[in-house]
């Protein structure tokens, strides 16, 4: 019995595990991603593996992306809302040579949506699943140094620091300095961070019907929104968080609705970074 | 901040009666070491140590029993080692004690207490302002104002407008001009830094406040200004308030009550003049002659 399990593992390692990943490192994977989805924004721990990609660059979105894959599934990759970024297109191609599905750029057709820096703006449905990018995945970071404490005033629910922060950006500056990266509370309860991405889609990220997956590979973390969960960003009720100015409408579809950055600085032309969704409407 | 004095319930018989204690400690004791069954008497006031000589045990703290009343100033006074410390680090719930229990009105006994709820008692119910402002938690950081607001942020206020108007004012009461409010605490001096500790302690009031060497390192000009402002926040105070020093001259000017420790003991305990004018215990004796 032993020798044939023996015999059939040295067989099996001659050929290219489907996915890339070994069976046992995506049921890990897999396991993680379970218990993450059971506790909403909790920050659990899995063995992240070695990718071919720096971590750091999405090691941690391609790991949950390649355990959840299958040859059924139609995959999009996009970096700050294109298709097309370098990055993107490699794991892309990784993740569709190794796992035999099918790759597409428009959001609608895709069934596993990998992304960095931007939610998908074409609304998703409950078929699909959302694979974010998380380079730091403690929203504690910046104001407590110590992973000890951390996971201490997690166990607390003691944010006061967090709070603190944030009320001495409003007193100091008149708004919050965390940037693309604004920390959110999950069901009231847990503070989460929600990848860098900005305030727009901050304010986006609650009560969608689909899964939401962060992951981590660096920090060797997965947080999860399971469908439908409450998010809401640390703010002051006399201070909701304000999304990013935009002065203009899209050069291209003409949307003023859209998440919109500055073409070139100071040019005042504003483009739409949904490359997708700015194709969607302009169609 | 108006002190709410209890209305003196009148009993059956009709007699006035002392409202009931804020804070009753009993019979609490802090040992350091494995104990032996003569600790308590190779120690002490007239053995002049708190080390028992046969096992090492340091009794750092024996039998303290004491009551603090709403609105009652109690001051603690004793030598270096005398126990001071470690009374305000149990009465703090930073160090549990071995023996004896500590029944703050309202909350229940202390002692027994579990590590979270230690924590929110010490952001809502016992503050404690340290010496050394650099040692009370403050962020160097983060702007005067915000240091005011952390206790009102940890106890639930969601709302921005009503803290920062809040801590503003409370700094003003300490005397700090409200222009510095937004600067970062590390530009501010020590005798500033301590206003803005004593901010933090006020800007919800407690119901125990600890003082530990409050004008202690600060020249005399600064400690004299501070005194003043500790002593309409003494007289506001609605809740308990223990002020330790080995400054007899601040304990006589700020407490109502002295409590007097030598050796892990309370060798005397009576009002403020009593104590200092006219002691009983020599220990208290040679304490009052040797620095008023």
């Amino acid at each position: 019995m032993t020798t044939t399990t023996v015999r059939s593992l040295a067989e099996s390692s001659d050929v290219e595990p489907y996915a890339y990943l070994d069976e046992t490192s995506k049921r890990a994977v897999r396991r993680a991603v379970l218990k993450a989805l059971c506790i909403p924004g909790h920050q659990v721990p899995f063995a992240a593996r070695e990718m071919p990609v720096a971590r750091g660059w999405g090691s941690g979105g391609l790991q949950v992306t390649l355990s959840l894959v299958g040859p059924d599934d139609v995959i999009k990759v996009i970096d700050q809302g294109s298709d097309d970024s370098l990055n993107a297109v490699q794991m892309k191609n990784l993740i569709a040579s190794t796992s035999r599905c099918r790759t597409t750029t428009r959001t609608a057709e895709a069934t596993l949506i990998q992304s960095r820096h931007r939610l998908p703006e074409v609304p998703m449905t409950a078929e699909q699943i959302l694979v974010l990018q998380l380079p730091n995945p403690e929203p504690l970071r910046r104001v407590e140094p110590d992973e000890v404490t951390c996971g201490r005033l997690h166990a607390d629910r003691d944010y006061t620091a967090a709070w603190l922060d944030l009320f001495d950006d409003e007193l100091r500056l008149g708004n919050p300095l965390s940037g693309a990266d604004h920390p959110v509370l999950v069901e009231g309860g847990a503070l989460m961070s929600p990848s860098p991405i900005p305030r727009y889609d901050v304010l986006r990220l609650g009560n969608r019907p689909h899964p939401t997956i962060l992951g981590a590979g660096r920090r060797a973390r997965l947080t999860a929104l399971p469908p439908y969960t409450a998010v809401a960003p640390l703010a002051f009720d006399d201070r909701p968080l304000r999304v990013e100015r935009a002065d203009g409408p899209c050069e291209r579809c003409g949307s003023t609705t859209s998440f919109r950055v500055d073409a070139a600085p100071g040019a005042d032309r504003w483009i739409c970074t949904d490359i997708d969704a700015c194709r969607e409407r302009t169609a | 901040m108006t002190a709410t004095t209890p209305a003196p319930s009148t009993a059956s018989t009709g007699q006035l009666r002392a409202p009931a204690p804020l804070l009753a400690v009993r019979d609490l004791a802090k040992h350091f070491g494995p104990g032996c069954p003569e600790c308590e008497a190779r120690t002490g006031h007239d053995a002049g140590t708190s080390r028992c000589d046969r096992c090492g045990t340091v009794l750092a703290l024996e039998g303290a029993t004491f009551d603090v009343g709403p609105g009652e100033v109690l001051g603690i006074v004793g030598e270096s080692g005398s126990g001071k410390t470690t009374l305000l680090r149990m009465l703090h719930l930073d160090a549990r004690a071995d023996r004896g229990s500590m029944h703050l009105d309202g909350v229940g006994d202390l002692v027994d207490l579990d590590e979270s709820r230690r924590r929110t008692l010490r952001l809502s119910d016992l503050v404690l302002v340290h010496q050394d402002p650099r040692a009370a938690g403050l962020r160097p950081a983060l702007a005067a104002g915000a240091n005011v607001a952390e206790r009102l942020l940890s106890m639930g206020e969601r709302r921005f407008e009503p803290v920062r108007v809040r801590s503003e004012q409370t700094l003003a009461a300490m005397e700090v001009d409200g222009s510095r409010s937004s600067d970062p605490l590390a530009t501010f001096s020590g005798g500033m830094r301590q206003r803005v500790q004593l901010a933090r302690a006020l800007v919800s009031p407690p119901r125990v406040l600890l003082l530990d060497e409050p004008t202690t390192g600060l020249d005399p000009s600064v400690q004299a200004a501070l005194l003043d402002v500790l002593l309409g926040v003494a007289d506001a105070m609605a809740g308990a308030t223990i002020v330790v020093s080995h400054d007899l001259k601040v304990v006589r000017l700020l407490a109502d009550r002295v409590l007097v420790l030598r050796c892990g003991r309370v060798v005397e305990e009576g009002p403020a003049d009593q104590i200092l004018l006219d002691p009983a215990h020599p220990y208290t004796q040679l304490l009052v002659s040797s620095q008023l």
